[in-house]
C-alpha cells in the first residue's frame, strides 16, 4: 500500500494535536512520568514502600556485573534467539503451507492462529499440563507407547525447562509470523512463478531466488517486533515455572519481579530495567532503519 | 525423469497436508488436553488422557463454587470491554491525526508509540504501582485500564492509520467543497468507509484487556478486581486441582476464541493490511 502526500492545505495547524491530546496526556502519566522515577529509583537505595530514600554511589548498577544477573542474562539470551529462530523456521514453513488454494485451507488458516489469542497466562497452565510429570498428557502418551519406561519431568530439570518454555514460546508467538508472511506472499507476482516453472527451476531455488527476496522485508521486520515481544514476556514462564528450577528460567524480565517485589530492591530493579530500554531502543533503532531503507 | 506439473503439484499438496497436519496437532494438542482434563474426575486424571471418559461436566459447575469464578470473569470482561471501548475512541482520532496531517513531533509520537508496544509490562508496573499507591488509584479497574490503554493503543491506532490512508482522499474534498466541516467529514464519509478497521481494532483491544496478568495483579488486592487469568493460575501449587485449573482454562479461553472466530477474516485482514507497510 503506498502512502500519499497530503496536500498542504490540509497543512500546520494545531488541530492534530487536539486529536493526540488525550493520548499525550496517557504517556505522560504512564510512560514519561514513570521512565523518570525509575532513572530516580535507579540512582539510590530505594524500595518499594517509600520510593527513593538516598543516593548510593550507583550500588544498584553492581548487580549487573554479579554473576547471578549475568546467568540470566545468559537464560535470556537462549531463551529469546532460540524461541524467535523458532518462529522465523516454523512460520515461514506454515506460512508456504497455508499460501496457495487447498482443500480446507480456511479452516487450517484459522486454527493456526489460534494460540495468538489464547492469553499468555493460559497457555502457561495448559502447557503445564501437558507436561505434568505424573498425569501429562505427554508422559502418558509416550509411556503408553513404549518410548520412555519412567516418566519425564519436563519442568524440574533446569535446561529441559528452558527448552520447554521455548517450545511453549514458539506456539505463542508463530500464528503472528504466518499471518505477516501470509500477506506478504501475495505480494509476489504469480508470472513470474509461472516463468520459473517453465525453466525448470525446483521448488528449493524457486524459495530461495523469488519467494525469499521478495518477503525478505516483512520476514525482517516481523522478526524484529517478534524479537521484542519475546523479550518481553512474562505471564507464562513465570506461571510455568516461576523461573526455576535452580534459575534455569530466570528470564530479566523476571529478575525485576524479583528484585521489585520479593527481594525489597526496587533501586537494582530499576537499574536493570534502564539497561532493557536500553536494549530495546537500539532494537528500534534498527527496525527504523530498516523500514526506511525500503521506503526509499 | 522430469515430472510434469500436475504430478509436482499433487507431490507438493501431499507434503503440505503432512506439514499442515503436524502444525496442527501442535496448535491443538493444549486446548485439547485442557477440555479432556477439564471433563475428568480428579482421581481418574492421567488414566483417560487420549478422550474424555467421565463426562464429569460438574466440573464446570464446581469451579463456581470452588473459587470466585464469577467475579474473576466479571472483572476480566471489565477490563477487556473497557480496554476496546477507549483503545477504539482513541485510536479513530489517533489514528486519523496521523494519517492525514503533517505536523511538528509526529516523528517523536511514532517513535513513543512504538516504545508502548515493546516495551515489556514488567518494566512499566513497578514505578507506575508506586504512582498508583501515591495517588490513591491502587486497588481500582481506573489503575489497570489506564495502564493497559497506554500500553495496548498502539496497535489499534496504527490499524486505524492504515485503513484511514486507503480511503480516497478525492472523496473528503468533494464534502469540503460542499460545505462538510472536519469532523463530519470524519464521521460521515471516514468512518463509515474504515468500519472494518473499527471492529478489528476492537477486537484486538478485546484481546488485550482479556489477557492482562501482571498488571491486575500488582496494581490490585481485592477479589473484586482479579482476573481470572490472575484467579485460576492461583489454584497451582503442590496439589494442583488440574482438573479445576483446566476447567477454568477452557471456560476462559472460549469467549477469546469465539469472538477470534467470529471476527477472523476482517481481522487478519486488517492486520495484514498494517503490517505490510
Amino acid at each position: 500500500m503506498k502512502r500519499t502526500k497530503t496536500p498542504d492545505h490540509l497543512g500546520r495547524t494545531i488541530e492534530p494535536y487536539v486529536y493526540l491530546l488525550p493520548t499525550i496526556i496517557l504517556f505522560v502519566f504512564i510512560l514519561a512520568i514513570p521512565i523518570f522515577n525509575l532513572i530516580k529509583y535507579s540512582l539510590g537505595d530505594s524500595n518499594i514502600i517509600q520510593g527513593y530514600k538516598e543516593w548510593n554511589h550507583f550500588e544498584n548498577f553492581k548487580y549487573l556485573t554479579n554473576k547471578k544477573f549475568l546467568g540470566s542474562v545468559k537464560v535470556t539470551a537462549f531463551y529469546v534467539i532460540f524461541g524467535v529462530a523458532g518462529v522465523v523456521f516454523f512460520g515461514t514453513i506454515m506460512a508456504l503451507a497455508l499460501d496457495k488454494p487447498l482443500k480446507g485451507l480456511g479452516i487450517f488458516r484459522a486454527i493456526a492462529i489460534i494460540p495468538w489469542v489464547v492469553p499468555q497466562a493460559f497457555a502457561a497452565t495448559m502447557w503445564r499440563w501437558v507436561l505434568n510429570a505424573q498425569f501429562g498428557f505427554l508422559n502418558q502418551l509416550l509411556l503408553t507407547l513404549g518410548l520412555i519406561k519412567e516418566n519425564i519431568s519436563f519442568l524440574s530439570d533446569p535446561n529441559m525447562a528452558l527448552a520447554t518454555v521455548i517450545v511453549v514460546r514458539i506456539w505463542q508467538g508463530t500464528p503472528f509470523m504466518i499471518i505477516s508472511l501470509l500477506a506478504a506472499l501475495q505480494t509476489v507476482p504469480e508470472d513470474i512463478y509461472e516463468a520459473a516453472a517453465l525453466d525448470g527451476v525446483n521448488p528449493l531455488q524457486r524459495f530461495f531466488y523469488i519467494t525469499l527476496p521478495h518477503i525478505m522485508p516483512v520476514l525482517l521486520t516481523t522478526t524484529l517486533i517478534i524479537t521484542a515481544w519475546t523479550m518481553q514476556i512474562f505471564d507464562t514462564v513465570y506461571i510455568m515455572t516461576g523461573g526455576g528450577p535452580a534459575r534455569g528460567t530466570q528470564l530479566v524480565a523476571l529478575e525485576v519481579y524479583a528484585k521489585a517485589f520479593q527481594q525489597d530492591d526496587l533501586g537494582t530493579a530499576c537499574a536493570i530495567s534502564l539497561c532493557i530500554l536500553a536494549m530495546l531502543t537500539i532494537l528500534m533503532y534498527c527496525k527504523n532503519k530498516l523500514e526506511r531503507g525500503d521506503n526509499e | 525423469m522430469r515430472l510434469t506439473m500436475t504430478q509436482q503439484k499433487r507431490i507438493g499438496n501431499i507434503g503440505r497436508y503432512v506439514v499442515i497436519a503436524f502444525w496442527m496437532i501442535f496448535t491443538l494438542l493444549p486446548i485439547y488436553t485442557a477440555f479432556v482434563a477439564s471433563l475428568t474426575k480428579y482421581e481418574n486424571l492421567g488414566k483417560n488422557f487420549l478422550y474424555p471418559t467421565d463426562w464429569a461436566w460438574g466440573n464446570y459447575a464446581e469451579i463456581f463454587k470452588r473459587i470466585d469464578m464469577a467475579s474473576y470473569l466479571k472483572a476480566t470482561f471489565i477490563y477487556a470491554i473497557s480496554t476496546a471501548l477507549i483503545n477504539v475512541i482513541l485510536a479513530v482520532f489517533t489514528g486519523y491525526a496521523l494519517s492525514r496531517f503533517r505536523f511538528k513531533g509526529k516523528g517523536l509520537y511514532s517513535g513513543v508509540l512504538l516504545l508502548t508496544q515493546v516495551l515489556p509490562q514488567v518494566v512499566i508496573v513497578v514505578p507506575v504501582f508506586l504512582m498508583m499507591k501515591k495517588i490513591g488509584l491502587y486497588d481500582t479497574y481506573g489503575s489497570v485500564i489506564i495502564t493497559v490503554v497506554a500500553t495496548s493503543m498502539a496497535f489499534p491506532t496504527l490499524l486505524m492509520r492504515s485503513f484511514y490512508d486507503s480511503v480516497p482522499r478525492a472523496l473528503e474534498e468533494a464534502a469540503y467543497i460542499d460545505g462538510c466541516s472536519r469532523l463530519q467529514t470524519l464521521f460521515q464519509i471516514i468512518i463509515p468507509l474504515a468500519l472494518p478497521g473499527i471492529g478489528t481494532a476492537f477486537g484486538l483491544s478485546f484481546f488485550s484487556g482479556w489477557s492482562q496478568y501482571l498488571y491486575p495483579m500488582l496494581l490490585t488486592r481485592s477479589a473484586e478486581y482479579t482476573p481470572v487469568t490472575v484467579g485460576i493460575s492461583r489454584l497451582i501449587d503442590n496439589q494442583t486441582p488440574w482438573e479445576m485449573v483446566m476447567t477454568g482454562t477452557i471456560i476462559s479461553i472460549i469467549p477469546a476464541v469465539l469472538i477470534y472466530l467470529l471476527v477472523q477474516k476482517s481481522l487478519i485482514k486488517g492486520l495484514s493490511s498494517g503490517s505490510v507497510k
